[in-house]
């Protein structure tokens, strides 16, 4: 979507680029399977030693680690290629939430600042071994990412990291295209021989209909 | 029957001195065989009512309105009807759910029909042989589904393992990996799945086939698949009829088993519309769209019982 999000703006020649080129990399370096991998199948195929490479959180390293301490020992985290644009990462928060029906929003609200306060914070973040990174500025120079160097990418991330809306904002909308693997969807189907206008036609008319 | 009772208890009432029951006339009315009925179906009913009907008659008011999760619901008429005719997601698991529905009854008719006729015949074994085939259907759809994941895996599952060390394959199949693989996959397992509720309602209906019919048959000459033709068939028809209306009904509306293997599949291909409606309501949070997707699958549901009313009123 744009900028303010109002206006589709996947029907591009550079989104014809990008087609074209994960549909040479999908037959050129990726397994066949790939197109109907669901979340954890990524780490069960690097895992088993089926790639070499994947994009995803820390998370097969700590599996590796524990498991099989001979592939631990030698996989790392590289950023993300740049691009003719740029070099991105997808950042995706966690969130807080609380609910206005709620018996009392306020002491939830009180919570919520209190556990955000560096001293609690703090160890908080430790304990999950940088897993969960910070974002906020405050925290930059978190001194846990020193722990394990190989996990310093991740802190680099944040430099470049978008919310997958960038650069529209992040809404309900987005949520659905999200939740409806609309872009997705056009990846895969341009892989499995959907000719590429088609694609991306299709999930064109998909955005403008969830944006109305 | 109050005639009868009434003559039985005459001559005890002429003994001693005519006392009226308790709530006579209340446990009189109730003992009305009409009255009687209503009361059994009434609590029945409405536990119907409320864990069905509710939900249903909710849904079918949802479908007409723009409803998101956490927004206020915006009356929309047939709006949601008109962007599900232009969604191509929609059509695509309209055209999966039937192809889905198709080829997995046809298969578990022709295994189920053949699975009774084995099961008809006298073997040792044959009770523990019985029990073991209608495994599939009783042992819950999501564990037997989540164990099929793990056949079905490119590395480590059964299938390609098995392929892989026999030196048939090199690497085995994506069985869940591409579209139409993905499709045949879901297939196979709801075939499975389905195949031993044919096989026992077929064989109840073989086993009420009087064995003089057969006999006959022999008598007169006729070979294993003429009887088959000639006298198994036509006996059968009614049930295999009814059977596979049923079949047809529960395959149309399956969710677990997609659900669990493929969520709906690579791009789309194993959506059935059970599985888009709850994608669209729970996944991307459009509760009045999805409720859309479920009614519009309910005009096959009423044309299925209409045909099925129909056929068993015809007897």
């Amino acid at each position: 979507m744009d900028k303010a999000g109002k206006k589709v703006a996947l029907d591009s020649s550079e989104t014809v680029k990008v087609v074209e080129y994960v549909k040479r990399l999908y037959k050129e370096a990726c397994i066949e399977d790939c197109i109907g991998w669901l979340d954890p199948h990524n780490n069960k195929a690097f895992l088993t030693s089926q790639i070499s490479c994947t994009n995803n959180a820390y998370s097969i390293m700590v599996s590796a680690k524990r498991d099989l301490p001979d592939m631990g020992k030698v996989i790392d985290h590289a950023l993300n290629p740049k691009g003719p644009a740029g070099r991105f990462h997808a950042l995706v928060p966690v969130t807080h939430g609380v609910f206005a029906y709620g018996p009392d929003p306020q002491a939830a609200k009180d919570f919520l600042r209190w556990i955000m306060d560096p001293k609690q914070y703090r160890p908080w973040i430790s304990s999950g071994d940088m897993y969960f990174a910070p974002y906020l500025h405050a925290f930059d120079k978190f001194p846990d990412w020193d722990i394990e160097p190989r996990v310093k990418p991740f802190q680099k991330v944040l430099e470049t990291g978008k919310l997958t809306s960038w650069p529209a904002p992040a809404n309900r909308a987005h949520g659905a295209v999200i939740n409806r693997w609309i872009v997705i969807d056009m990846f895969t189907k341009a892989c499995t021989g959907t000719p590429t206008k088609t694609a991306i036609a299709e999930a064109v008319t998909q955005l403008k209909q969830i944006y109305g | 029957m109050g005639r009868v009772v009434g003559a039985s208890r005459a001559p005890a009432l002429e003994a001693r001195d005519y006392r009226p029951l308790r709530f006579g006339r209340l446990r009189e009315f109730v003992e009305r065989e009409s009255v009687f009925s209503w009361l059994i179906l009434t609590p029945p009913l409405l536990f119907l009512l409320l864990f069905l009907g509710y939900p249903f008659f909710y849904g079918v008011y949802l479908s007409f309105f723009r409803r998101e999760v956490t927004g206020p619901a915006t009356f929309v008429g047939l709006g949601n009807f008109v962007t599900l005719a232009n969604d191509p997601i929609f059509w695509q698991s309209v055209g999966n759910t039937i192809k889905f529905t198709g080829a997995a009854t046809v298969l578990k008719a022709l295994g189920g029909l053949g699975m009774a006729l084995v099961m008809n015949q006298n073997f040792k074994f044959k009770a523990i042989t019985r029990a073991l085939l209608l495994l599939p259907f009783i042992v819950p759809t999501v564990l037997s589904t989540v164990a099929w994941q793990w056949i079905y895996d490119p590395g480590l599952g059964l299938f390609n393992r098995l392929l892989v060390e026999s030196g048939l394959s090199k690497s085995g199949f994506s069985w869940l990996g591409s579209p139409t693989m993905a499709m045949i996959s879901v297939i196979i397992v709801n075939t499975w799945r389905g195949l031993p509720f044919f096989g026992i309602s077929i064989l109840a209906g073989l086993q009420t086939i009087p064995v003089e019919q057969h006999e006959s048959a022999t008598i007169d000459g006729a070979g294993t698949w003429d009887r088959f033709r000639h006298v198994t068939l036509p006996s059968l028809l009614p049930v295999i009829f009814i059977v596979t209306t049923f079949s047809v009904i529960l395959t149309f509306f399956d969710f677990q088993l997609v659900y669990v293997l493929t969520g709906g599949g690579p791009a789309n291909s194993t959506h059935l519309m059970a599985t888009y409606a709850y994608s669209l309501s729970m996944g991307a949070g459009q509760m009045g769209l999805g409720s859309a997707v479920a009614l519009s699958m309910v005009p096959v549901l009423g044309l299925l019982l209409v045909l099925l009313t129909w056929y068993v009123r015809k007897d």
